[in-house]
Formats: structure tokens, C-alpha cells, sequence
């Protein structure tokens, strides 16, 4: 059925350019496959096809600069841009690749796995920057592990482990450095031009274990004998804690405490990933420690903290999750809380307008809540998946949890999207208000709660 | 220091520069004749013979920076390019190295369209020893390079576990609905075997955690447990034959390619190429990109440009069955993506609110009563689909207009789907899906056709035409009203009017003018006709007749459909 006419003369021309291609002779042109004179005689043939094509009358093939290539052009320039960058880090990959040195370090990795030993990148606590930590579990239970981050903090451990993340009783000893946390001041209303930071070495021997007693329920405890030393930090972009506060130095920020210590742990976690991947449930998280100083200049006291997470879907692709936190100190004799052991907000583990650590005192209270919504994903492949969030931060810290009153919390709204894995967030970032530096952008591996 | 509210400064002064840039490119824009004044391209200019390209890679990654995403974030401001180059002045295409004239201009059987590029001596061997020269060990299911006792080599591959004729079926029938649509495609076959058949070469590898080693037969045997046997140890499989010729790599839908002297149309201007938008949108091609052409260079010498791979088209998603999202959302659509954040997660999409509820193993999904071409989207932004017009999207139309019910059951029959009821299914679907895009595309322009002068006199002429909307029973002459207009410049004559279409194929209408007459005019000076199709609630682009002064009457020299600036 043809309802569209044939055009005689676009037939006429069909023929004549047929001809012009059959009145040549039909062979392989391949160059790879041809010897010296045969290489000559497809050049006298292209040539002839050549002259053939000049002869061609056709209408224009090309438009030039058009209004549409003009609008295109500016969002043309940001995809360069980004191909840019791109390109430079895959340049980096391609030397990386050619050198020999990504076949060299996954093999080293797969050599190492070979005799137990786990190589990972992660971090090693507040400000630690990348670091590289690896495990030995070759002679279990035997274990040892360590490793050094790129801000100059180190991990070095070693004891027994039994069990599994279930039920297991870890005894161990090791040292954990940490060379820069930052510090502002004690209360609500320090101030961000007193940065400073200084150094936090933890030696310690303890025995923890942890029993899951109920299918929902888990407990855990444990003693132990620690030491702790602070410092000068090595934040060369930071004035020293001893420096800024020297009036007024927070107590342990320097010099050495050492604690017999007791921990105990209560883990209600009645959460789950279901349907469309979706975290729902609710989690409580109970810890108190109890220090003990061991000479008469060591403090003795007591630090708690509760952390409730809810989790309600209202749809497939919406949900609201909510967290409440409160940590406080108490049974304080000879002395105080020492800086490190001081209830603290700020960052992604509350009040993200505020940078990690930003507040600090005896007691803490927040309150989170996010608006969480799915903005990119596919129902054939639902495993992954990209989720926004809004959300509100309240906060404030107080000397106790009855001393902080309504007018003590800042308030840090935002918006932020998560990168989702089996109902899992692997990655998030973040945009905050309300804090010092407004907006603040913050990065995380996992999820703010 | 810099003045307060400069950065609104800058902004405005960028969005200044930017219109004033548009408005002057407007201008400096290389404007082009009437249709019928333009020399016409010549059917397979483009297979003169050239030196050997080389070959080249796609580059998706490089590519979706470069091209598909900013062309994607550009779409809502795009004012698109305007109307296509390679343009007979019947507002056709001839046929050339990217493409042929087949469904809608010469006789194909049912029968021919179910062979398409196929013929019994290429298929592969029924018997006979299936020598495997190399695997494909990523991805969901297995794949091979197999020669069998003809000496033919095939790619081959298989559908998912669970899914038997998913990808197989959509790939054979694809390649045989895009072959009757004219476009250049492999010989694509569904075959049996049994293992028993399979050999390896002793010269192929497999890699294994990075190391390269023979491979063996026994590999084999774990790659084909990612399928799902007929039965026993017999297979189901699609199979490709190697294209005749040697690979180039493929084509890219905006520029031309350098080391091709034939290739004179920039691609995004190929009616073509910007139509494949709507043969896309019938088969459900959804992975339409560049990766899934290629330019092969063939004897006597020059490059064909092939579409490949139809293993996603259909219902099917190669590796799952598709959902509602596949054809009506990109995978990543930016836009869509920042206004659910901007609206906290409030707008949504149609398909966001229903189940998949696939049509069976053997079909995935695909809409039928809920296929609207205007929402159809492939996976990955286009530049010519960027660029289509009315009248190359009409074009399309009449082409899969000339489809008809046999010629569909034959390419689906290909498929070879072990049941009826499949077969039925996915003919029925096809069906619906190419008279909504016939009728949709055919709403946006006036649908004459084949227009004629029939008689002439002084202050007058008869045209005869045909409007396809009314021949191919889109819509009733009772629904149908023509608004004429006649403009002579040259010799100051003019007129309009209206018409009732007749019950009957040819249409007459009667044109008549007023105006001071005279014998001006000449080769550069046309006359036009414009003709609007109006229909019940709408009213298109007028289709434009193009009729030159011959001393003594007027002669039709061309037609153009819909405005050509959109």
C-alpha cells in the first residue's frame, strides 16, 4: 500500500547516482589488505568517486549558527566543565591503570584477604580525615588491628574476640590518638571565633560483651582501665585550647587522667527494612558509663545518654523519622568532666547547621525531624535509590539537662538527599541554616539517623 | 570593591547578552528557499566510495556529559533547529546509506517482513558443531561468539532465567518492524541447540578475578545456568550475524563524520534519524543511543549506517521486563528529579501510582490503551529526536500508517513465542500503538497529499489531493472542514475560503483569487497554497502547496507540511 507518490525525477537521479557508483569497479578498499599497486589503484578509484561527488547538487546539509545552538551553548559549557573534571580524574585512573598500580593494590588486597587480613578506608574519629585501617584475624580468636588517617590519627589494638555481632565478649588493649578536635568554649553561648583544638590519646585494657537476650532486645557491659591525655593539637589552622582558654582551661584539657571504668548498654531496636526497601520501626539506645579515677588528682563520674529513633512510612515514597537525644553527667567528685567525655551537639549527629562538636557541655538535649522522600529510583530495580530530605534540628546543651531552658536551643532547618542501598543510606549530603556559617554544606558515609 | 547587588548586575547583563545573542543569531540565521527551490538530494548519493575510516568509540560517559545532559537540561528553552535538509519537494526522503524506502512505498508481504534482512542460508546451522570463540561473562545473562558448520559467526545471547522469549522475541521482532521501516539492520534469528553441540575454540579465554585462562566447556555449562533451558540441555537463543563489512564504530545522532566524505547531512538535520523518535516510540525502543548503531564500512567501499541490538524494545528491558517508568520517564531525568525535591516529594508521575503487572513472562510490559506518544521518552536525550518537527513526525506517521494487520502478526511471528496467546497479545498491542501515534502526529499538520492541478481558468483552478486523515479513516468528511488560502506575490493575487471535503478518496477543492493578474513571476517566484485540515475541537499547520506560473496556468512544484519551525 503506498500512499506516498514516488518522485520520478528523485527516481531519475537514484539511477544516476547508481550508475555513478557501479560504473566503478566493486572491490575491497580496505587499505590493510592491499599491496603497493593495488593501494594505487584505490586511489585513482576514491579520486574518481571523488569528482563524482563534486559533480552533486544537494540542497544545504548544514544550518550553521542557529538560536538553538545558542541556548544549547551555555548548558553545552557546564557539561564541558564537568567532562573537565571528569577527565581529570580519569586521567589519573588511566596512569593509575597503566602503571600497573590498581592491578598492584587490588592483587596486594586479595593477598592480604588470603591470610585474614582486611584492609578498609574509613575514619578514625572527629576531624581524622581518610584513613587506612587494617585487621589481622588469623590466629582467631586472636585478633590485631590499626591504622593512621590523614590527619595524623592513629588506632593500634589487639586482644581476643569471641562470638559475632550478636553475642560476642571482646578482650582488648590498644591506643587511640586523635590530633585535632576542635573545641569553642563550654555552653550555648561560646563563640565560633574561639576555635582551638588539642590532642586526645586513649590507652586502655577492657573486657565488653554484648548478649542479643530478646529477638528485639540486646544488652551489653564491660570494665576496663583506660588512660587519657590531652594535649597540643596539631591543627595548624587552629590556635591551641591552652592558648585560647588559658584563663579559663576546660578541665582534662591537659595533662593525664586515668579511670577504672564500667559500661553497660540497652539496645531496643524494633526496626526493619521492608516493603519497597523502607526503614520503619522505632530504636531506643541506652549507655552509661561509670569512671572511677585511679590517683587522688583523677575526677570520678558518671556520664548517660538515651537515644530514641522513630521511623514512620506513610507511603511507599514518603516518610517521617523523628530522634530525640539526651546525655548528661552526674556523681562528679574530685573534680569535673573532663573535655573529652563532655556532652556535645552540632554536625550530623544533631544540629546539622552547626559544625560537629560545635557545643559542649555536662548535658546535651536534641531533637530531630526529617521529612524523607524518594526523588529518583526505579520500580523494575527498586535496590537503589535516591532520597531527599527536609529537616529540622533543635538543640542546646546545659551544666544538667534541668538547666537548659526553651530560649537555650538554636534551631538549624535544611535540605538534603541520601544515596540509598537496601533501605540503607550510604552516603548523604546536606545544605543547613540557622548555624555559624550559613548555609553549611555537610557530607556524611551513612546517615544522620 | 564591588557595588552592592552586582551579582544581580552580572545576571541581568547575562541574560541581556544571552537574548540579544538569540535575537541576533535570529537574524544572521542562514535562512533557506522555498522547498521546491532547493535542488533535491540524490538516493544513495552517499555510497560513493571513500578510503577506509577509522574506527571509533562511542564514549558514553563522556558523551552523557558533553550531549545528553545538557541537551536535557536545555529542552524546556530549546527553540529546536527547524525543519530537516535532506528533503525531496514532496516533503520525502529518498534512500541512501542510512536508510531505504520499504513499508509505504514498494509491495512487502506479511511473509517479507517476517524474513526482513534474513534469509534461510545465514541462519544459523541446525546441526552441526558450534565452535565458541569467545563469552561474555558480566551482565545478568550469559553471551557467546559463536561460528557454526557454515562458517557463519553470530553474537548470541539469552533470555533472562524465568523469562523465555523476553529479550529474544522483542530483539528478532524489533529488527524486523525497524527493518520494514526502512532503516539498515543485522540479520537477527531466534535458534535452538543443544549443549552437546557446543565446542570450544582452543583459542578462546575466559577471565577469572583478572586473570585470563582458556576457556573450557565446563565453563560453558556454569555461564548457561544464568538461562533457563526449553528443556534437557536444549537452549534458546538470539542470534546475530556479523555484519558484512568491518565495524567503524558507531554513529552519533548531531554532526557529521569526518573521515566520510558521503556523510553531507548533519545527522540531527535527517528526517530520518529525527523521525526514529516515533518509530522508537511504536516498538518501545527505549534504548535508542548511540551505542546501538554502528557505521560498517561494506564493499564496494563506502560506510552503512546500522541500528543494532533490539533487545530492549518491546516489553522487555534485556535483563527484566520493563515498567510503566521505562517509556514514560528517563532514567535520570533531571528535571523531574530537582521538582521533587523543590516540592518535597509531592509531584509525581502517572506511573508512580501503579503496580507493575507485567503481560507475562514472554512480553515484560509495554502500554497499550495507556500509550500516549506525546510522553514517550527513550532512555538517553537525542539530539535529532531534540529537533524533530510536525512534519517529520507526520512523515513517520505515514509510514507506520502503511503497516497493516498482517504485515505486524508476520514480523511478530518471527518472534517464535512458543504460545498463541503471546503472539496475539504483542500484535494487538503494536496495533494499538501505531493507530494512536498515527493519530496523534496526523492531529498536528494538515494531512493532504499528492496534490495535483486538476483544472484551470482564469481567476480560478481545481485541485485534486488526498487527505490521509480521511482515506486512512482517522476522521469522517462529516468531521472535516478545509480552509484554503491562495497567495501569488509575484502576481499580486490572492483569495481564501472554505470547503466541505467529498466522500471519496481524491478531494476537489476550488480555488479561486482577485488581484491584478499580469504574466509576472518566474523559476524564483512561487506561488502558495495553504490548506488547512480543520477536525472536531482542533486545528493544525496548514499544509503549504507550492505551485509555479507557466504562462498559462499554475503546476503543482512541491509540498510542505506543518510550520517548519516546529
Amino acid at each position: 500500500m503506498s500512499h506516498i507518490r514516488p518522485a520520478l525525477r528523485t527516481s531519475l537521479v537514484h539511477c544516476l547516482a547508481l550508475f555513478v557508483v557501479l560504473a566503478l569497479p566493486a572491490q575491497r578498499l580496505a587499505a590493510q589488505d592491499l599491496d603497493d599497486a593495488e593501494k594505487k589503484e584505490a586511489a585513482i578509484v576514491i579520486a574518481r568517486a571523488d569528482s563524482a561527488r563534486a559533480t552533486l547538487v544537494q540542497p544545504p546539509g548544514s544550518k550553521g549558527l542557529t538560536p538553538a545552538t545558542l541556548v544549547r551553548a551555555p548548558f553545552r559549557a557546564v557539561g564541558a566543565g564537568l567532562a573537565l573534571v571528569a577527565g581529570a580524574g580519569y586521567g589519573v585512573y588511566r596512569v593509575l591503570d597503566k602503571t600497573g598500580t590498581i592491578r598492584f593494590v587490588k592483587q596486594t588486597n586479595r593477598d592480604l584477604r588470603a591470610n585474614d587480613i582486611r584492609v578498609r578506608l574509613k575514619t578514625i574519629g572527629s576531624r581524622s580525615g581518610l584513613a587506612l585501617l587494617g585487621r589481622w584475624d588469623g590466629a582467631r580468636p586472636f585478633f590485631v588491628e590499626g591504622g593512621i588517617s590523614m590527619g595524623s590519627y592513629s588506632l593500634a589494638r589487639a586482644g581476643l574476640a569471641f562470638g559475632d555481632t550478636l553475642n560476642g565478649v571482646e578482650l582488648a588493649a590498644g591506643l587511640r590518638r586523635q590530633a585535632q578536635l576542635h573545641f569553642w568554649g563550654i555552653g550555648n553561648d561560646s563563640r565560633e571565633e574561639d576555635v582551638s583544638d588539642y590532642e586526645h590519646a586513649m590507652r586502655e585494657a577492657a573486657v565488653r560483651g554484648h548478649v542479643r537476650v530478646l529477638p528485639h532486645v540486646r544488652v551489653g557491659g564491660g570494665a576496663g582501665w583506660e588512660a587519657d591525655r590531652a594535649d597540643r593539637g596539631n591543627d595548624a589552622m587552629a590556635p591551641d585550647v591552652q592558648d585560647v582558654f588559658a584563663g579559663a582551661l576546660p578541665f582534662g584539657a591537659v595533662g593525664t587522667h586515668r579511670f577504672m571504668r564500667a559500661d553497660a548498654n540497652l539496645d531496643l531496636d524494633f526496626t526493619s527494612v521492608g516493603g519497597p526497601f523502607q526503614l520503619r520501626g522505632v530504636r531506643l539506645v541506652t549507655d552509661w558509663s561509670g569512671f572511677r579515677g585511679v590517683d587522688e588528682s583523677d575526677p570520678d563520674f558518671q556520664i548517660a545518654s538515651t537515644d530514641l529513633r522513630v521511623y514512620l512510612p506513610l507511603n511507599s515514597r514518603h516518610a517521617f523519622a523523628l530522634r530525640g537525644y539526651a546525655a548528661d553527667a552526674f556523681g562528679e567528685s574530685n573534680g569535673d568532666v573532663p573535655i573529652y567525655y563532655l556532652a556535645t551537639a552540632g554536625g550530623s549527629e544533631g544540629l546539622r547547621g552547626q559544625k560537629g562538636y560545635r557545643l559542649r557541655d555536662r548535658a546535651a538535649l536534641i531533637g530531630m525531624a526529617e521529612w524523607r522522600y524518594q526523588v529518583w529510583w526505579h520500580p523494575g530495580d527498586p535496590i537503589y535509590r535516591v532520597d531527599a530530605f527536609a529537616f529540622v534540628d533543635h538543640g542546646a546543651v546545659g551544666s544538667s539537662l534541668g538547666s537548659i531552658e526553651s530560649t537555650d536551643f538554636l534551631t538549624t532547618p535544611g535540605i538534603g538527599i541520601r544515596f540509598v542501598s537496601h533501605g540503607l543510606t550510604q552516603v548523604e549530603t546536606f545544605l543547613a541554616f540557622g548555624g555559624d556559617a550559613t548555609p553549611r554544606i555537610g557530607f556524611k558515609l551513612g546517615a544522620s539517623f | 570593591m564591588r557595588p552592592r547587588g552586582g551579582g544581580s548586575w552580572i545576571i541581568a547583563w547575562a541574560v541581556a547578552a544571552l537574548v540579544a545573542g538569540i535575537a541576533l543569531t535570529g537574524c544572521a540565521a542562514r535562512s533557506f528557499d522555498p522547498l521546491p527551490l532547493r535542488p533535491e538530494p540524490i538516493a544513495y548519493a552517499d555510497t560513493l566510495l571513500i578510503p577506509e575510516p577509522e574506527e571509533r568509540a562511542e564514549r558514553r560517559k563522556l558523551r552523557a556529559l558533553l550531549v545528553h545532559g545538557p541537551l536535557q537540561l536545555a529542552e524546556p528553552f530549546d527553540p529546536g533547529e527547524g525543519e530537516s535538509l535532506n528533503l525531496t519537494h514532496d516533503d520525502d526522503v529518498v534512500s541512501s546509506a542510512w536508510w531505504e524506502r520499504r513499508v509505504g512505498y514498494r509491495r512487502i508481504t506479511p511473509e517479507d517482513l517476517a524474513l526482513g534482512p534474513t534469509s534461510a542460508e545465514n541462519a544459523p546451522a541446525t546441526s552441526g558443531p558450534l565452535e565458541i570463540k569467545s563469552v561474555k561473562t558480566d551482565g545478568v545473562t550469559p553471551g557467546f561468539t559463536m561460528k557454526d558448520a557454515n562458517g557463519h559467526t553470530y553474537i548470541v545471547k539469552f533470555d533472562p532465567p524465568g523469562l523465555m522469549h523476553l529479550t529474544s522475541a522483542a530483539g528478532v521482532i524489533g529488527n524486523r518492524l525497524m527493518w520494514g521501516m526502512g532503516f539498515h539492520v543485522p540479520e537477527d534469528y531466534v535458534t535452538e541447540f543443544d549443549f552437546s553441540r557446543l565446542v570450544v575454540d582452543e583459542d578462546a579465554t575466559i577471565e577469572e578475578l583478572g586473570v585470563e585462562r582458556p576457556l573450557t566447556i565446563e565453563d560453558l555449562r556454569t555461564l548457561l545456568e544464568r538461562t533457563e533451558p526449553i528443556e534437557g540441555e536444549r537452549y534458546l537463543a538470539f542470534a546475530s550475524l556479523y555484519l558484512p563489512g568491518v565495524p567503524k564504530g558507531p554513529f552519533f545522532f548531531e554532526g557529521r563524520r569526518d573521515d566520510d566524505p558521503n556523510d553531507y547531512f548533519d545527522h540531527q538535520h535527517r528526517r530520518e534519524l529525527r523521525a526514529l523518535w516515533v518509530f522508537s516510540s511504536w516498538i518501545n525502543d527505549t534504548d535508542m543511543r548511540e551505542g546501538n548503531t554502528l557505521d560498517v564500512y561494506v564493499k564496494p567501499g563506502y560506510l552503512r549506517h546500522y541500528l543494532i541490538d533490539f533487545g530492549a524494545t518491546m516489553g522487555s528491558s534485556s535483563t527484566r521486563s520493563k515498567h510503566r517508568k521505562d517509556e514514560t520517564e528517563r532514567p535520570i531525568d533531571l528535571y523531574r528529579f530537582i521538582g521533587r525535591i523543590a516540592t518535597l516529594g509531592l509531584y509525581k508521575q502517572p506511573w508512580e501510582d501503579h503496580p507493575v503487572e507485567p503481560l507475562g513472562p514472554a512480553l515484560g510490559f509495554m502500554y497499550g490503551e495507556g500509550f500516549d506518544p506525546d510522553s514517550w521518552k527513550s532512555s538517553w536525550t537525542n539530539p535529532a529526536f531534540q529537533d524533530m518537527t510536525d512534519a517529520d513526525s507526520y512523515w513517520a506517521a505515514k509510514i507506520l500508517a502503511a503497516f497493516t494487520d498482517e504485515q505486524i502478526r508476520g514480523a511478530v511471528g518471527a518472534g517464535g513465542f512458543s504460545d498463541h496467546r503471546s503472539a496475539d497479545t504483542l500484535t494487538a498491542l503494536l496495533r494499538l500503538r501505531r493507530d494512536r501515534i498515527v493519530e496523534y502526529y496526523y492531529e498536528r499538520v494538515s494531512t493532504v497529499e499528492e496534490p495535483i492541478v486538476a483544472r484551470q481558468h482564469a481567476g480560478s483552478l481545481q485541485l485534486s489531493f488526498k487527505d490521509l486523515g480521511i482515506d486512512q479513516h482517522v476522521w469522517t468528511p462529516g468531521e472535516t472542514t478545509y480552509d484554503w488560502r491562495f497567495r501569488d506575490p509575484a502576481r499580486r493575487l490572492g483569495g481564501s475560503g472554505s470547503a466541505q471535503p467529498r466522500s471519496m478518496p481524491e478531494q476537489m477543492l476550488d480555488v479561486s483569487w482577485t488581484g491584478s493578474g499580469g504574466n509576472g513571476g518566474g523559476s524564483d517566484q512561487l506561488a502558495t497554497l495553504e490548506i488547512t485540515t480543520r477536525r472536531p475541537g482542533f486545528s493544525p499547520d496548514p499544509a503549504t502547496v507550492f505551485l509555479r506560473w507557466e504562462g498559462e496556468g499554475y503546476r503543482v512544484v512541491g509540498i510542505a507540511h506543518g510550520d517548519a519551525r516546529k
